[in-house]
């Protein structure tokens, strides 16, 4: 038979055996399982080096004519860690029912400088209205300890196009 | 028996290879149907997430698990929300139900042989040992018959070998829950492979065979069809049934006798099993191949009546079995139910014994008392009196859709615009779901859309019926043939479509206004009766194919570049998407108005040369939103083939 002939059931066959070997019928094989996370476990110490001083709304590009913050950051340094607790960057923004929440699961390997960069929601068009809104911008830590506010700063936020 | 032992054998083994030859004539015509079905699945499973899209597939998968448990109405639901409560979720009779059981169905049957697979092997591992099978399967095609052939393949077949390890090694397993929805997803995967191959055998017919078998990858991968290939809805399937009618219309004419009758019936067949998916799509296609076959095609005799509406009948009864099981009556179907939002469960639980074997309590009704004439007549009245209200309630809600789509062109022709022209943010869309402006125009999305549009023109002055009618003739238009029949289609089907979906359009959670993407394979065909746009693909083939490389390897790659140091929202990576095919779709439309209004500039080189790169440039525009939609736009979920999760972070980082 030729080369030709044989390739594809051969290589039908190894992919077959491969995913044998990788079943629940062969023990002590198996596939590299995804690291499991227990969010808002443990303990960990955080402060906060930098926070933002203000705000930016911005009009979205290319015809797409919703608004969204400019994105800022906020440095933190974590230490101690254990388990796996949360590190949350919260921005609200009551005058637009804005709430986002941006955060890192951390497990015992990080230590030192952590910066979060928020993401930011959508804002519809019709919803601004004003030049500028006042906002909260919070760091706060979820471990076994429930919820704790670690800073939390006032800032205005700038209407922009 | 005379026969030796070994005879039999090999006599088993020919009739084996025999009809698996009869099974690929008829499924992909030839090695290169099986090619293009190879490549274009290779493809969109690329972009292949494990994971539901859109929340409307919720009930799909609902249903799909409740099948493979074994029971038709909704019982134990994973998907959705508190007690499954899902859009499209439908309740009847103290029972929750999916809708679109012709997916579901087929999803079903995948789903329990999956789950019997499971028991034995890892699923994950099979799903990317046959992707990597298709590799193999397409190098070989692709080989076939050129120099070095051994030596390319081998290189090709280790290469897949060092590839499938590499993904079984970042491979996580498969969660037994979620066999459901990657069942709707394989079967909507197959049903995309077949739209390709099944366009390849229409473009065969007219175009040498592998510019025809390149057309086919490129109604997959150079319009949105490809982006609806792994998100389980139902425009996949509708494209396919689409192409199905367009390929039997095209046949037709050249096939005679028994074949020729039952060829006919094909496109009847499947608008039967098309409203066993959607009622209303399926009503529409059966209208639009209707008028195709009975203007267009040979006159009727009183043999292919019968045969017709035989067969017709027979492709309806999965539908009519369907509703019976579940509304208890044969033409009410799911989706003619209300919608579940938590209204009481009962009868669930004495049902739930039997449920396990039954398949399904049904809502019949069904009397235990004995059958005496008075209650069958009883009960056939009830039975008619229901298909008619149903039936009435079905042209009801026809015609307001018609009559809404009547009022958005005349008052708000806008909306026309931003649904086939320019779609960008649209105030009334956002209020009615999705806020992000992530949908694209029909032109947008497929920029092939322009010369489409001129083709169309093109083919309708010089249909024959109508240089006829221009002659002083009389208006004719039986025997039409291949190429009429298949524009017919075309149109007749593209307007409906229209006439009942504009109503409800522009809509941002449409994205590639996902309802008319059935129309999409067949607007390719329409642009290709454009004389210089087939002749520059006919003559400028390597051309426009190098064009079509350059724009997704080199502009994929700027495209994605840019992307990354605009770190933009969804809503602006589409919309630059946008513009960029609007671009393309006017230069291409440009071209084709000028080459088509000064023949003499085509004859010079650089006409045809121009030409060849603008069609190879707009094709790959679409290809590269097809990657970086599925790669970087719109994140959810497990990719099925795990490298590309690596570089889905890597564009995402």
């Amino acid at each position: 038979m030729t080369l030709r002939g044989l390739s594809i059931p051969l290589f039908a066959v190894f992919v077959v055996v491969v995913a044998v070997a990788f079943g629940p019928a062969v023990p002590g094989v198996a596939l590299s399982s995804p690291q499991s996370y227990e969010p808002a476990s443990g303990s960990v110490a955080v402060s906060v080096s930098t926070m933002p001083e203000g705000l930016t709304l911005e009009r979205n590009g290319f015809g797409s004519g919703t608004y969204e913050l400019q994105s800022s950051t906020v440095e933190t340094n974590v230490s101690s860690v254990s388990g796996n607790p949360l590190v949350v960057y919260d921005v609200q923004i009551p005058g637009l029912e804005y709430n986002k929440e941006t955060y890192r699961i951390l497990s015992p390997d990080v230590t030192g400088n952590l910066t979060i960069r928020a993401t930011s929601d959508t804002i519809q068009p019709n919803q601004v209205t004003e030049e500028s809104y006042a906002a909260t911008v919070t760091v706060l830590v979820r471990s076994d300890a429930g919820s704790r506010v670690v800073a939390t700063r006032n800032v205005t936020v700038e209407v922009d196009g | 028996m005379t026969r030796t032992g070994d005879g039999r054998i090999e006599r088993f083994r020919r009739r084996v290879r025999h009809s698996a030859t009869a099974l690929r004539r008829v499924l992909f015509g030839d090695g290169l149907g099986v090619l293009v079905f190879a490549v274009t699945v290779l493809f969109v499973a690329s972009f292949w997430r494990m994971d539901l899209a859109i929340n409307d597939n919720q009930t799909l998968a609902n249903g799909v698990r409740a099948l493979t448990n074994g029971h038709l109405r909704i019982l134990d639901p994973h998907f959705g929300g508190n007690n499954g409560i899902a859009p499209g979720t439908k309740y009847h009779d103290g029972a929750r139900y999916a809708r679109e059981y012709g997916l579901v169905v087929p999803a079903a049957i995948i789903s329990v042989l999956l789950h019997s697979l499971a028991h034995v092997l890892s699923l994950s591992v099979l799903l990317v040992g046959a992707w990597c099978l298709l590799g193999v399967v397409a190098i070989d095609e692709l080989t076939d018959g050129r120099r070095y052939e051994d030596e390319l393949r081998l290189g090709a077949r280790l290469g897949m070998g060092v590839l499938f390890v590499g993904n079984v090694l970042l491979a996580a397993p498969i969660d037994p829950v979620t066999i459901p929805v990657v069942s709707l997803q394989l079967w909507t995967l197959l049903c995309t492979g077949f739209v390709a191959t099944l366009a390849y055998r229409l473009f065969e017919l007219e175009l040498p065979r592998r510019v025809a078998a390149a057309v086919g990858v490129g109604v997959v991968v150079a319009t949105p069809v490809g982006f609806w290939a792994t998100v389980p809805k139902r425009h996949v399937v509708v494209a396919l049934a689409v192409l199905v009618a367009a390929y039997a219309f095209a046949r037709q004419p050249s096939v005679r006798g028994a074949r020729g009758r039952l060829l006919r019936t094909v496109p009847y067949a499947t608008a039967g099993l098309l409203a066993w998916v959607h009622p209303g799509d399926g009503a529409i296609f059966f209208v639009a191949v209707c008028v195709v076959d009975v203007v267009f095609g040979t006159a009727y005799d009183r043999a292919q009546v019968t045969l017709a509406s035989g067969v017709f009948v027979l492709s309806l009864l999965p539908f009519f079995v369907t509703n019976l099981l579940v509304s208890g009556n044969p033409v009410r179907p799911p989706q003619f139910l209300p919608q579940y939002d938590g209204q009481p469960l009962g009868r669930a639980v004495p049902d739930e014994t039997t449920g396990e074997t039954g398949g399904g309590g049904s809502g019949t009704g069904t009397p235990s008392e004995t059958f005496v004439p008075g209650v069958l007549a009883r009960i056939v009245v009830e039975a008619a009196v229901a298909a008619l209200t149903t039936a009435g309630g079905f042209l009801r809600r026809a015609v307001r859709y018609a009559e809404g789509t009547f009022y958005v062109f005349v008052d708000s022709p806008q909306r026309v615009f931003q649904t086939f022209v320019r779609s960008g943010y649209v105030e009334r869309a956002a209020v009615r779901g999705a806020s992000f402006s992530y949908n694209l125009a029909y032109l947008e999305s497929m920029p092939l859309l322009g010369p489409a549009v001129l083709g169309t023109i093109h083919a309708v002055r010089h249909a024959e019926p109508l240089r006829r009618v221009a002659n002083g003739g009389s208006l004719v238009f039986r025997d039409a043939d291949a190429s009429t029949r298949v524009l017919a289609l075309a149109g007749v089907y593209f307007s409906l479509m229209v006439l009942f979906y504009q109503e409800r359009l522009p809509l941002h959670s449409t994205l590639t206004v996902r309802f008319l993407v059935p129309t999409m394979p067949l607007a390719v065909y329409a642009a290709l009766r454009l004389p210089a746009l087939r002749n520059v693909l006919l003559e400028r083939f390597r051309t426009v194919g190098m064009a079509y490389a350059v724009t997704v390897l080199v502009g994929g790659e700027l495209f994605a570049g840019v992307l990354v140091l605009l770190s933009p929202t969804v809503g602006e990576a589409v919309q630059l998407h946008a513009l960029v095919a609007l671009a393309m779709a006017g230069t291409l439309s440009a071209w084709c108005i000028v080459v088509s209004l000064d023949g003499r500039w085509l004859s010079t080189r650089n006409a045809g040369r121009v030409g060849a790169v603008l069609l190879g440039t707009t094709a790959g525009t679409t290809t590269v939103f097809l990657l970086l939609a599925g790669w970087m736009h719109f994140p959810y979920g497990e990719y099925a083939i795990p490298i590309f999760d690596a570089l889905s972070e890597l564009l995402r980082s």
